[in-house]
């Protein structure tokens, strides 16, 4: 059965060792970045796939949140954890702002 | 019932503008009905008719997967609006269109705000907004620039028409296969119950039962549709059964494909690449042959400014802490009775000393981290990362492992952890490795403090070549390890997105230069005042009985002093074979910024122990210091402005037979540098244990080899057993301590030949 190409994007992420940029996907799919970039997002709002940040505390200082020095890193997606769960998946309200 | 129309769109595609534009000064801006997110409402007045405009919020889609998409599906549903305005990014057409096709979907009026086609029109795009309107079934199209308010009367002219004859548009694609069956069944179904398809446009309706919509299904469940509910939920198992796959994706993909095909059809991509101004620059700094000496050059500039500017606040606040604050410390201490205590002692040689002697450095920090992220936000940061992808392919590594080591420049735990972002295990392994020789912020205070004590204004000469030692060393291991251990395929080039070139923005600059200083400071507050006081009690302690009391014992003669000692003689044929280096060397281990705190309580908090002997000082004194304070910072800041000007001569300079006179301020006379109490013991401690003056200098430069070479700190050391497992992480420690040793006995032995 011929994969639709929204899976074939999943089944790439899935497939990968590591976090994959939209620029190497783009070109193993044949087709243009903005393309991808939607289909991305459709797996990231369904809790499939996130934006892979690296290292978020590591250790070496007490900051919180993101490392201050990973600043050149491009971005990059992953597979998301399997406890991940869509954000609001029942359409319920949220109080907290912006929560993708 | 009053004339309303919606604004819809993807986060910054420019809606604000259109909507501000639109409205002027009639807003209102309020939440939403029980949630967090701002709700902007603005009258339109239009041909004597007041409209209202709501600014719903930036969506990528119309699911129900955030709170922003909830909100906008639910008001274009349950209010009704006569006319929805899509603004759209001309720039970034096809991710734009799935909203789109999602609006049309919902069957609503909707018009095209075609918005920033100047830039799309910048990067050569053109697009048909005629043919566009065509393909999504009569749909106007608008094209605007929200931002300088072009466009605005047409589009006006546009929700006028819509207003007064609002039109719904028609399904421009239809489903295929099963799902389209599927689809058309559950729709037939939908239209037979009355109440329903009153309520609900029942296409769309259909289609969510499909998608199985959590919000949509949740609502039907209260209105008890079981028998629709139910159908649905066999259709959707129908759909899998036959295609493998579920309807929602099915739907998507389906969805995906309209989009691609109509962005095919009103899409003019220019057939060669429009040459931007960013091409054009990038035709000289990522040139073959330019490429690499331009980034080595705006390295060495980072590395001046570094160095030469922050050196009048480095001196500065060196004497505030070491001499005014110090002094008040101990007058402060005297004052309450602690006088000749070892609290005292403690505070002001342990901590004051120790944590001061690091924090002397924070200006050295915030000049490099300030010109890093100058080069960041302007892009250039990018470009160096792709032309020295060439040299790591030459070297056997792959591109992407540049950007671990880029990270490593300000710290090595998240280079470490960076290299998980390599696809082959022995890359990552081996990046973690180099990473490890790539100069952190913390080893830069002891390249400033050895530089600035033995070679003056060239000092910044001293940090340049460190840094690009610790490139060279780790391409160098990279060469070694691929031809030998990790024999393998070549690697493949590293395709990479370089930004456009950008004035760098100061607030972002600032925000990221704070965010690493701030976590130096935190370091300083945590690590090192631990390790101060920790060393302070080792250099209190005397090693035997015979050589003194607690907190009255030579440091030589301590438990600290015994140890440094022990290990000396190792550092004997590197030129610097003295128990004080030994020791901060030992102390690095922990952290790197710890070698120069271990250095000041070795060489300043003993000597000042002995000098000051807790003298109190009159609130006369504290009233001169505090002034004296104030009158040298000025006086530092128009140096470090000075310094800051003289970059560009100093630069020019470089070109042999130009000679650019360099600004002064206050004469040279004036400009006399001094020789702090640290950098003056220091310089005689080398230069005794190294025999002389010029072998001294020798000693301090295979000094900081070591220190860029060997173990980076414990928390680095942590980070790569926790990756690569204990095994990969004694072998770095043996190897990076086996090849300092090597490189500073070299450094010495050979240098001193020439001197």
């Amino acid at each position: 059965m011929q994969q639709s190409t929204l899976r074939q994007v999943l089944t790439i992420f899935e497939t990968a060792t590591a976090p994959l940029s939209l620029s190497q996907v783009a070109r193993e799919l044949g087709i243009s970045v903005e393309r991808l970039e939607s289909m991305v997002q459709y797996w990231v709002r369904k809790g499939k796939l996130k934006e892979s940040v690296v290292s978020t505390e590591c250790g070496s200082c007490g900051q919180k949140g993101s490392c201050a020095f990973v600043v050149e890193m491009p971005h990059t997606y992953e597979l998301a954890d399997d406890n991940l769960i869509p954000l609001y998946p029942h359409g319920a309200a949220c109080c907290h702002k912006g929560g993708k | 019932m009053p004339i309303t129309v919606a604004l819809a769109g993807n986060p910054n595609v420019g809606k604000s503008s259109i909507f501000n534009a639109l409205t002027g000064s009639h807003q209102h801006v309020g939440n939403w009905p029980g949630k967090t997110v701002e709700k902007k409402e603005g009258r339109l007045r239009l041909n004597d008719r007041d409209i209202l405009v709501v600014d719903l919020p930036g969506t990528y889609s119309l699911t129900a997967y955030s709170i922003e998409e909830i909100i906008a599906r639910d008001y274009i549903l349950n209010e009704h609006p006569t006319a929805v305005v899509a603004v759209i990014d001309a720039s970034n057409l096809e991710r734009n269109l799935y909203l789109v096709a999602q609006l049309v979907e919902m069957q609503v009026p909707v018009i095209i705000a075609l918005n920033m086609v100047d830039i799309a029109a910048s990067r050569g795009l053109k697009i048909n907004g005629k043919r566009l309107s065509e393909l999504l079934g009569g749909v106007p199209v608008v094209e605007t620039v929200g931002n300088r308010s072009l466009g605005l009367d047409r589009l006006k002219e546009a929700i006028r028409q819509a207003t007064d004859h609002p039109v719904q548009p028609s399904l421009p694609y239809r489903f295929r296969g099963v799902l389209g069956a599927e689809m058309d069944a559950l729709e037939a179904q939908i239209r037979a119950d009355k109440q329903l398809s009153g309520e609900y446009r029942p296409r769309w309706l259909a289609m969510k039962l499909l998608e199985a919509d959590s919000a949509v299904l949740s609502v039907l469940e209260l209105q008890g549709a079981t028998e629709l509910l139910e159908a649905a939920r066999r259709a959707r198992e129908r759909v899998e059964a036959a295609t493998g796959e579920d309807a929602e994706t099915l739907i998507a993909d389906q969805r995906y494909t309209f989009i691609g095909d109509l962005a095919d059809a009103v899409l003019a991509r220019p057939s060669q690449a429009v040459v931007t101004t960013s091409d054009k620059i990038d035709r000289v700094v990522t040139h073959r042959v330019w490429g690499l000496p331009i980034f080595l050059l705006a390295m060495w500039v980072v590395f001046q400014i570094t160095a030469n500017v922050s050196a009048p606040l480095l001196d500065w606040v060196d004497g505030f802490v070491n001499e005014t604050l110090y002094g008040w410390a101990t007058a402060l201490l005297t004052a309450v009775g602690l006088g000749e205590t070892w609290l005292a002692a403690l505070v002001t040689d342990g901590v004051i000393v120790g944590v001061g002697g690091v924090l002397v450095f924070v200006p050295v920090l915030i000049f490099l981290y300030m010109a890093l992220a100058v080069l960041e936000d302007s892009g250039y940061m990018a470009r160096g990362a792709f032309v020295m992808d060439r040299v790591m392919r030459w070297m056997g590594l792959h591109g992407k492992s540049f950007l671990p080591m880029i990270v490593g420049f300000g710290c090595t735990v998240p280079a470490v952890y960076a290299t998980r972002t390599l696809e082959n295990e022995r890359d990552r392994k081996l990046t973690g490795f180099l990473a490890t020789f790539m100069s952190c912020g913390a080893r830069l205070p002891v390249y400033v403090l050895v530089g600035t004590a033995f070679f003056g204004a060239a000092s910044g000469n001293l940090v340049f070549a460190m840094y690009l030692l610790g490139i060279v060393v780790a391409l160098a291991t990279a060469f070694a390890f691929k031809r030998t251990v990790y024999k393998g395929k070549p690697p493949t080039p590293f395709v990479m997105e370089l930004p456009p070139y950008r004035i760098p923005r100061p607030r972002d600059v600032w925000r990221s230069t704070w965010a690493r200083t701030r976590s130096f400071l935190v370091k300083a507050g945590t690590i090192i005042f631990t390790v101060s006081v920790v060393l302070w009690l080792l250099m209190a302690i005397p090693a035997s009985p015979g050589k003194g009391s607690f907190n009255d014992v030579a440091p030589e003669d301590s438990v600290f002093g015994l140890i440094s000692g022990a290990a000396a003689p190792v550092f004997q044929p590197a030129g610097f074979g003295n128990w004080q280096a030994a020791g901060s060397l030992i102390t690095g281990f922990l952290a790197k910024e710890v070698v120069v705190a271990t250095m000041n309580q070795i060489y300043v908090g003993a000597e000042e122990a002995t000098e000051e002997g807790g003298e109190a000082e009159s609130a006369a004194s504290f009233v001169d210091d505090a002034i004296g304070s104030v009158v040298g910072f000025v006086r530092a800041l128009a140096l470090t402005v000075q310094e800051a000007i003289n970059i560009v001569p100093r630069t020019v300079n470089l070109i042999p037979g130009l000679e650019v006179p360099e600004v002064s301020f206050f004469g040279e006379a004036e400009e006399e540098e001094s020789l702090t109490a640290l950098q003056t013991a220091l310089v005689a401690s080398f230069n005794a244990t190294a025999g002389s003056a010029q072998a001294g200098k020798v000693a301090a430069v295979a000094f900081t080899v070591f220190v860029l070479l060997y173990v980076p700190c414990m928390s680095a050391t942590a980070a790569m057993r926790h990756e690569f497992g204990s095994r990969w992480m004694w072998a770095q420690v043996g190897f990076t301590l086996s090849l300092a040793w090597l490189a500073a006995v070299l450094v010495f032995q050979v240098g001193r030949l020439f001197v």
